[in-house]
């Protein structure tokens, strides 16, 4: 479950800029990027610069609140802390760690993700009560995340390779103009049978993504916000806040704390290091 | 809850007066748990109870220095209990001072290992004492002092252990206590290999080692074991006990040597498990004296014997049922003992099958339903647990045991389903985390 998530890596850029960009008619287009004769290709390209944007961010250590608002405005909070590193082999996934704090009850529970592209992902959950590891089944990318309105799936390494690519259009968002691309999940036992990202065409990053369910309904929205650069080149988006049509709950992720090259190294992706972890 | 400014203020309670100040990251966690527990049998003894109620806390302390290399961790954990004195316990869980340097780790104090990969019942997992009084699912364990030195290679992790005290097994107040098991146990009865009696903790030179690794869907775990049985031979006396005629039994700790071997394959939504040892120990023989009911007894002959044992099955679970966003996990073990219904325990050939239902909403409900089935006698035990988080910080949880049948083989009555059948629980425990 990395959480290295490229959904986060959303550009923001100040107003000025923004409209300095999108003032002239004569839009730069990204050099090398397809045409709109091609929407596979432009659109797995899109992908790919969004992908590149986040080489050589080595690791992190992050914070995050989740508020989960349901339908009748009931508000429960959870925190967790996060661990990532990124794997040097661009064909394989990034490890990750993901440390429980809040609700006190789950204090110290733990789960490791080594995601892979299309193989499944190897996980392992470490259950403070017990002190027992269990290695834990992968396939659950359609169910809740800890009762939010997040899948698991939307948790995961977003690979570019764990997707089919079709760019739909560009036009305006907010102060910025993105490219909208339709993508199908590749991997299975997907809740999705599609999700549209709108990118920003400035920064290569995520704004938006809408998702539609296995029937193909329009399901959730998620929005990006409060955008941070990190060491001059890697964004982070602080708040996420999804919303699911059908249910009217909403979760609201906020990201606190980003470290970047902490000093974080494979031996802290251990199983020992799992039942260490705090 | 977690502090992460470093304590200096903590450097000065400890006495560091000089300018080298001690920054300590500083965790603090615990809950407190009030329980109610309800047996609808009477029991054997008018003075054996039908209600209890217990308070329990645990405490959690952790000391890291910044770079994490140095850690001193310790759980306390306590209980009181209305009537039943054996039950009111303190134990050191975990009492360590533990160091980390890359892929090393050793620690030395008071800890807790667990080996294994199946549900129902855990064979390789043998490094703490169960406690017996705390839950009769053998799954809380009391603290076990050790060093341990683990190395987590890219080849797999080794860890050795130095186990230098054995800690013996308790069972419920022999008066009031609940679920009584038809018979008593005396601490100051206790027998050891080496002829020794008495004591709730001695001095040993028990050590352990254990290999595991990861091998794409496969977890793979090689134990080995030599020192002290954590599971008594139950010895028969001839004694009475003086307040209600239960038989006084004598518990016998031999030495054992196991190895065991633990796999898990982890296959898309299935898991497969096996857990197998191979044990040496002195066995004291069946006393043929027909009070004894296939008991051995402190003069019974013995027999070096090597005991082959395996439990194994599958979990498979239902993600995101009819997309209600529930799971659905099914459990299904089989326990083996290669001397079936002479065996010391009830787990000879036995069926475990187990249901989970997580309902994944932010309250965090889940009901677990279990069956055992023993298959030489047809006896058979269920059990329901559900719980659920109550507004932040509690929970709930309600939990029911019962024996469902007590069955025979060639006319003989189950001897552990019998010993229970009277011992049916109901418990229900509101936990405060902080």
């Amino acid at each position: 479950m990395s959480f290295n998530l490229n959904l986060t890596k959303i550009t923001t850029i100040s107003a000025t800029l923004a409209g300095l960009l999108l003032s002239g008619p004569a839009l730069a287009e990204r050099a090398g990027l397809p045409g709109a004769d091609q929407p596979e290709a432009r659109g797995k390209a899109i992908a790919e610069i969004t992908d590149a944007t986040n080489l050589g961010f080595g690791n992190t250590t992050s914070e995050m609140e989740m508020v989960l608002t349901n339908a009748n405005g009931d508000v429960s909070e959870r925190r967790l802390r996060f661990n990532t590193l990124e794997n040097k082999d661009v064909t394989d996934g990034d490890w990750s760690m993901m440390i429980f704090d809040e609700p006190a009850d789950v204090a110290g529970t733990a789960m490791m993700t080594y995601a892979h592209i299309l193989d499944p992902d190897e996980q392992w959950m470490y259950l403070p009560a017990l002190k027992r590891v269990k290695r834990i089944s992968s396939v659950n990318k359609s169910g809740p995340f800890m009762g939010s309105e997040f899948a698991f799936e939307d948790f995961s390494s977003q690979e570019v390779g764990k997707y089919s690519y079709k760019w739909l259009r560009d036009e305006p968002c907010g102060e910025f103009t993105c490219h909208v691309v339709e993508r199908r999940p590749l991997y299975k036992h997907s809740g999705y049978t599609r999700t549209v990202a709108w990118t920003d065409t400035t920064h290569y990053q995520n704004r938006k993504v809408v998702y539609y369910d296995r029937k193909n309904a329009l399901l959730k929205t998620l929005t990006f916000d409060d955008y941070q650069q990190y060491l001059d080149k890697y964004w982070r988006a602080h708040e996420l806040f999804m919303e699911n049509h059908v249910t009217k709950k909403k979760t609201l992720l906020r990201w606190e704390d980003y470290a970047f090259q902490t000093g974080l190294s494979a031996d802290d992706f251990t199983q020992n290091s799992l039942k260490r972890a705090r | 809850m977690r502090h992460p400014t470093p304590l200096i203020a903590l450097a000065v309670m400890l006495g560091f007066s000089t300018g080298a100040a001690l920054a300590l990251d500083i965790d603090v966690e615990g809950n407190i748990e009030l329980e109610l527990r309800h047996h609808p049998h009477e029991g054997r003894h008018e003075d054996m109870e039908q209600d209890f109620a217990s308070i329990a806390g645990k405490f959690e302390l952790g000391l890291f220095s910044p770079s994490g290399r140095h850690a001193v961790i310790l759980k306390p954990f306590g209980r009181y209990d209305q009537h039943d004195h054996e039950r009111s316990h303190v134990d050191l869980r975990e009492g360590k001072y533990r160091y980390v340097n890359g892929l090393f780790e050793a620690s030395i104090g008071v800890d807790k290992e667990f080996w294994g990969v199946t549900e129902f019942l855990h064979l390789v997992d043998i490094i703490n004492q169960t406690d017996n009084v705390e839950s009769t699912d053998g799954e809380q364990k009391l603290g076990q002092p050790m060093v341990k030195v683990s190395y987590a290679s890219r080849f797999g992790t080794l860890t050795g252990y130095a186990l230098p005290y054995f800690r013996i097994r308790q069972y419920p107040d022999p008066v009031t206590g609940r679920p009584n098991p038809a018979f008593v146990v005396a601490d100051n009865t206790t027998l050891f290999e080496s002829g020794e009696t008495g004591g709730k903790a001695r001095r040993v030179d028990d050590v352990a080692l254990r290999y595991h690794n990861s091998f794409g869907a496969f977890d793979v775990g090689l134990s080995w074991f030599d020192g002290t049985a954590r599971e008594p031979q139950l010895l028969f006396t001839g004694d009475q006990n003086s307040t209600n005629d239960l038989p006084k039994l004598q518990a016998y700790y031999a030495d054992v040597t196991q190895a065991g071997l633990d796999v898990q394959a982890t296959l898309g939504p299935w898991l497969l498990k096996l857990e197998a040892t191979q044990s040496t120990q002195t066995l004291k023989l069946p006393d043929p004296d027909p009070a004894a009911r296939m008991l051995p007894s402190l003069n019974s002959a013995e027999k070096e014997t090597e005991i082959n044992r395996a439990t194994g099955g599958f979990e498979y679970t239902f993600y995101n049922l009819f997309n209600s966003g529930t799971d659905l996990g099914l459990v299904a073990e089989y326990m083996y003992d290669e001397r079936k219904d002479a065996a010391p325990h009830p787990f000879g050939n036995d069926i475990g099958i187990g249901l989970r239902w997580t309902a994944n909403d932010p309250q965090s409900t889940a009901i677990l339903l279990g069956g055992l089935i023993d298959l030489d006698t047809d006896s058979s035990s269920i059990s329901v647990e559900a719980e659920r988080r109550i507004g932040r910080s509690f929970k709930a949880v309600l939990e029911a045991r019962f024996i469902d049948k007590v069955g025979k083989n060639d006319g003989e009555q189950d001897r552990f389903a019998a010993a229970l059948a009277d011992e049916d629980s109901v418990r229900f425990r509101l936990a405060y985390y902080f």
